[in-house]
């Protein structure tokens, strides 16, 4: 083999390498316009984007952008890195990390820039995801603590009750550590739940049962906290093939939102609660939980099932509706919320019917 | 406090029963009382919300799904063509109008709608198809009247 068939072999060598590279490779010009690409950008991007300046082809933008590592490296001839947010051509954002140097001449000016971007995005989310896991565990451990702060009082005016052998106080006190045992059991069942990977028993459950069961859970304590609960369930609405339990969580959390934002709701006097089980259409039924409380703005209502999202401040921990979600996934249905601020809210959980098989050509 | 109302669109919901005829009538009026745009908008549920296996174990949940959703837009377009066919003779030349048919459900996508396109009012009919016809089954007057962020106007059919 003569040398120049080596230098041919070498030159294609790495030509195939930079094609492959699994990142954007392109070298630009004084003017930010694309000299040379790598195959994976094109692939991306498209063959005809040599010549194009760069902020055009990554941003869809006719400006440069305010932050630019490769004007950076034209300026100080030095290498820079950035993060960047750029737009696939199917209008998809992808979270890059761009790096750029400046290629010498002969002479040592630079004519041109070379830029390398890795796509980040999977690292981007699990940064993301430790910080949403930080915070709830924050938000956990606070309510945690303010439970058994309650607890810790609760037994105390027991305690004294005893001591001084007064039911009414003892009977007061016991009731501060009920409402702190219920409390920290449903934050428990939560957690086990959303921590579980194991899959939900089915069995033929029939829904209208599950939400009387769901909703006599919650009568007692509607009912001491001032606010009428109504019941609109119909029992015409056939068995499932669902875990009654996971059904009944799934209830019991969406109760239980309505039920706080009912006593959050300082504004009205006369606070209702339906939680009804009906046909949604003839292949469909729904289970549905509305409320009169103060409702939603636009904004909570788009992070709703984002996980450990909540909008109750210290009183709630994001997991009820991320339970929720869960549940709803695991039996393949799907969720519809309207609100309006100073309206309301109602959660909407459709389910297909099992004994409904469309016969479709 | 305002003096004088003024509306630029106006959004009539139909699912062609009696009530949502009477609904109509008056939205039509207003519409031309005001100079307004008349929206119609029919909604009709899509064959798979949950998008589950509904056309038998042979075919995937990806399949499946791809097929619910061109027969979805197979039945939007025919529903589209039949809402035009209603309404374009009785608006044509008298009023602004844009007819429109959307998947989903009823209450949801009226209001979704309604936010879209900067609705001022909406007028439908109070009872909807008979319980036998109904294509859904849940309480839409009620839902939009409690959940729009705009007037709200329920049409019940006359009795004489």
């Amino acid at each position: 083999m003569n040398y120049s068939n080596d230098s041919e072999l070498i030159d294609l060598t790495f030509k195939s390498i930079i094609a492959a590279l699994p990142c954007y490779i392109m070298i630009q010009d004084l003017d930010f316009k694309i000299l040379f690409a790598n195959q994976t950008f094109k692939n991306d991007f498209g063959d005809d984007i040599t010549g194009k300046s760069c902020y055009a082809v990554l941003k869809g933008s006719r400006h440069q952008c305010n932050v630019c590592p490769v004007r950076d490296s034209f300026k100080d001839k030095g290498v820079h890195i950035v993060e960047e947010t750029i737009h696939l051509s199917d209008i998809k954002a992808i979270e890059m990390i761009a790096f750029s140097a400046p290629l010498f001449d002969a002479v040592g000016n630079v004519n041109a820039c070379i830029k390398l971007l890795v796509n980040i995005g999977t690292i981007k989310d699990s940064q993301r995801e430790f910080v949403t896991l930080g915070q709830s565990i924050a938000l956990l451990s606070h309510d945690i603590k303010n439970i058994l702060e309650g607890l810790k009082g609760g037994a105390y005016v027991v305690e004294e009750g005893m001591k001084d052998h007064d039911t009414q106080l003892a009977n007061r006190g016991w009731e501060i550590v009920s409402k702190n045992i219920s409390e920290i059991t449903r934050i428990t069942q939560n957690i086990l739940y959303s921590a579980k990977k194991q899959k939900p028993a089915f069995k033929d459950t029939k829904p209208w049962v599950i939400a009387r069961q769901a909703g006599q859970l919650f009568s007692e304590k509607a009912s001491s906290m001032g606010i009428q609960m109504l019941m609109e369930l119909n029992p015409n609405v056939p068995a499932m093939k669902a875990d009654p339990a996971g059904i009944s969580r799934m209830l019991g959390n969406l109760i239980w939102n309505a039920l706080q934002a009912c006593q959050k709701d300082k504004i009205k006097t006369k606070h209702v609660l339906v939680v009804r089980v009906d046909f949604y259409d003839n292949y469909n039924f729904m289970f549905e939980v509305e409320d009169n409380a103060q409702g939603m703005e636009k904004e909570i209502m788009e992070n709703l099932f984002k996980e450990f999202f909540t909008s109750k401040g210290d009183s709630g921990n994001g997991l009820g509706l991320m339970v929720v979600d869960r549940i709803v996934n695991h039996h393949n249905g799907k969720v519809e919320v309207l609100s309006k601020k100073g309206a309301g809210s109602l959660f909407r959980v459709i389910f297909r019917r099992q004994d409904q098989v469309m016969e479709m050509d | 406090m305002l003096n004088h109302l003024t509306y630029r669109n106006i959004l009539l919901c139909t699912d062609y029963s009696q009530d949502a005829d009477a609904a109509f009538i008056h939205a039509f009026d207003q519409a031309k009382k005001y100079g307004a745009t008349l929206h119609i908008l029919n909604v009709i549920p899509t064959m798979n919300p949950c998008n589950v296996k509904i056309f038998g174990e042979d075919l995937s949940r990806k399949k499946t799904i791809k097929k619910s959703r061109k027969l979805d837009e197979q039945y939007r377009l025919q529903a589209l063509g039949a809402l035009k066919k209603t309404y374009r003779n009785r608006c044509e030349d008298r009023v602004d109008y844009v007819i429109d048919v959307r998947l989903g459900s009823p209450d949801i996508e009226i209001i979704k709608y309604s936010e879209e396109n900067n609705v001022e009012m909406i007028i439908l009919g109070t009872a909807g198809r008979d319980e036998t016809k109904r294509l859904v089954y849940i309480k839409t007057a009620a839902n939009v009247s409690k959940y729009a962020n705009c007037q709200v106007i329920t049409i019940g059919r006359p009795t004489k």
